[in-house]
């Protein structure tokens, strides 16, 4: 096995990601004490290249291009790349971005000719935000298990009731997606395209401990209208329709919050490096934190080779998201007494670092899939091919 | 004097951290032990017109974070806090370790996966069981004049671990802010400014 090495073009956009990741910096804790107010940071450079990035080059000035270089959107190893350094500029003004986000990706995969236009066209621009509402107060991240309900009240209409919490942009959103059920079966988990504000609609945002530029919010559908045809998927077969997509969504996801972990940690580890060069455990964290950065890379590698691997990015985020809350404890135990209230960079980010936890199923959810996967032979690498004895020549080291 | 170490479990336990942290420094000066003239002290103790940090998760605690706390002039900076009121924070944070892992257990007791409650789910017995443990060590740990920085500071960094694994059992629910588990968020941030690390003590102090 060896560690995953970014070819020249991706070097390239990493280079330009960290260049433009010292303005995330900067923003970090005026947008942490009021990240209602985004119209200070519309304008930052990383957020267009985000989008451009993210969305179809026909609603934004095209592809990005760096050099000689050009990124189509769509790759989630591209994504890790500029995340990771987005993030050691500052996790929660990256998650402020206006783009098209997870409902993109989602209506990318899902939609029709016509719903990509109108999803896009809403969350074209450097202020218009979106939600991918999936998430319920009493069920957690098990989609398969969700409450809300889509009623078909004719042949061209529904309506949608329930609640979704801890959506990322959910009062701020002015498109997104809600998954919900038509019927009770595990095909009727469906994507709905849903414009905001809408009669029914109710939204209210939650004051987070941390990483507060991700603007959660809980979203109450009260027999909010939805056309048939902002049902995505009808194009594709039942079992294409709903879950399936939002797996693959998920699969993404957690490549990208793994990256966030990263980045964060790795922006602790050099703010300890700062302010106590030759602390001991900087090297330790160093290794382990570029160990992890490979992981991540990997990870989004395989998403993009095949949508459906969930595992490689399961085993990422359970690697990363705890490594960076021990290296924010390590930072803290560092800096000397009362470093959280005298560093205001180490105290936020220290909030920070928690939310990676919770964010895309919990460490202990990551620990189911990634044991099932292992059991299942979904990890050849890591031994279990390996030769019962050593290679002809001996196979010392040098 | 501080109240013993069963008193203010009870107070973390019943009362909270701010009134917990009262007890903890009564009798004190702040200024003089406040690091980097740094000091976390119940708001309702802070005469106005202080200099306090912005914190939002700390006020809404019921804690400030003050630079240059009122008190004798010229004190500090100090070092945190002696040994025995340290050992009084942390059976504080034990009490608000205890209230938590109720809480906690209660909601993982209703709450189910795959049907099976998550309070019977493999991971998470075994999660409840070692912070049971570790409450239970920490409350049993001498309460003595003359604890070494260096145990002193272990002592509150394991609390911390604790209340991280009592945190993660109310997944993104814990992690609103008006949630009552944001004490353990507090109580770790606190306990950062008043428990002198063993480095510290290297330097003399």
């Amino acid at each position: 096995v060896t560690a995953f090495e970014l070819d020249e073009r991706r070097e390239a956009l990493r280079g330009t990601a960290a260049d433009l990741a010292g303005e995330l910096r900067a923003h970090a804790l005026a947008l942490d004490l009021d990240p209602d107010d985004m119209k200070p940071y519309l304008d930052i450079e990383a957020f267009e290249l985000v989008r451009r990035c993210c969305a179809p080059p026909r609603f934004t000035d095209g592809p990005l291009r760096i050099g000689r270089f050009e990124y189509p959107p769509g790759s989630c190893l591209d994504q890790v790349v500029y995340n990771i350094e987005f993030a050691y500029g500052d996790a929660g003004v990256m998650l402020a971005c206006p783009w098209p986000g997870l409902a993109g990706i989602l209506v990318d995969r899902l939609g029709d000719a016509a719903q990509q236009e109108r999803f896009h066209r809403a969350a074209a621009g450097n202020a218009a935000w979106t939600f991918f509402a999936v998430t319920e107060p009493d069920r957690g991240s098990d989609a398969s298990a969700m409450d809300s309900a889509l009623h078909r009240e004719s042949a061209d209409l529904y309506r949608l009731r329930g609640t979704k919490r801890y959506i990322g942009n959910g009062a701020r959103g002015s498109v997104g997606v809600v998954l919900a059920r038509t019927g009770t079966g595990p095909l009727s988990v469906r994507a709905a395209l849903v414009e905001a504000p809408a009669p029914g609609l109710h939204t209210t945002s939650l004051d987070t401990v941390g990483l507060r530029g991700a603007a959660l919010a809980e979203m109450h559908a009260d027999g909010v209208a939805v056309p048939a045809d902002m049902l995505l998927g009808r194009h594709l077969s039942p079992t294409r329709q709903g879950l399936w997509g939002a797996v693959r969504v998920f699969n993404v996801m957690r490549a990208q919050v793994a990256a966030l972990a990263v980045g964060t940690g790795l922006a602790l580890l050099d703010l300890v490096r700062a302010e106590r060069p030759g602390a001991p455990g900087a090297e330790q964290f160093a290794d382990r934190l570029e160990a992890c950065r490979g992981l991540v890379y990997a990870a989004a590698a395989a998403v993009d080779r095949d949508g459906d691997l969930g595992h490689p990015s399961n085993a990422a985020k359970l690697a990363a998201a705890p490594l960076s809350r021990e290296v924010a404890r390590w930072a803290v135990r560092s800096l000397g007494p009362a470093a959280l209230a005298g560093q205001p960079l180490l105290e936020k980010w220290s909030r920070d670092v928690c939310a990676f936890e919770f964010m895309e199923g919990t460490s202990d959810i990551q620990r189911r899939h990634v044991a099932k996967s292992y059991l299942r032979g979904g990890f050849p690498s890591y031994g279990r091919d390996a030769p019962a004895a050593p290679p002809a020549g001996g196979g010392r080291l040098p | 004097m501080t109240a013993g170490s069963g008193l203010l479990r009870e107070i973390g336990r019943e009362h909270g951290l701010a009134a917990g942290l009262a007890a903890v420094l009564d009798g004190l000066d702040p200024a003089a032990y406040a690091p980097q003239g740094l000091a976390a002290l119940p708001a309702a103790a802070v005469p106005e017109g202080q200099s306090v940090l912005p914190n939002a998760l700390a006020a809404r605690e019921g804690i400030s974070l003050v630079r240059r706390p009122p008190g004798a002039q010229g004190a500090g900076p100090g070092g945190g806090l002696p040994p025995i009121r340290c050992a009084a924070l942390a059976a504080v944070r034990i009490g608000l370790l205890d209230r938590m892992l109720a809480l906690a257990t209660a909601r993982l007791a209703a709450r189910r996966f795959g049907g099976v409650p998550l309070i019977e789910q493999q991971l998470v017995v075994g999660a409840v069981a070692d912070v049971v443990a570790e409450i239970e060590a920490a409350a049993a740990a001498p309460y003595r004049q003359d604890t070494p920085a260096e145990a002193t500071a272990a002592r509150h960094e394991r609390l911390t671990e604790a209340g991280w694994t009592v945190t993660r059992f109310f997944g993104a629910e814990g992690y609103i802010a008006d949630h009552p588990v944001r004490c353990l968020y507090v109580s770790a941030l606190v306990a950062d400014v008043w428990v002198p690390r063993a480095a510290g003590r290297e330097d003399g102090r």
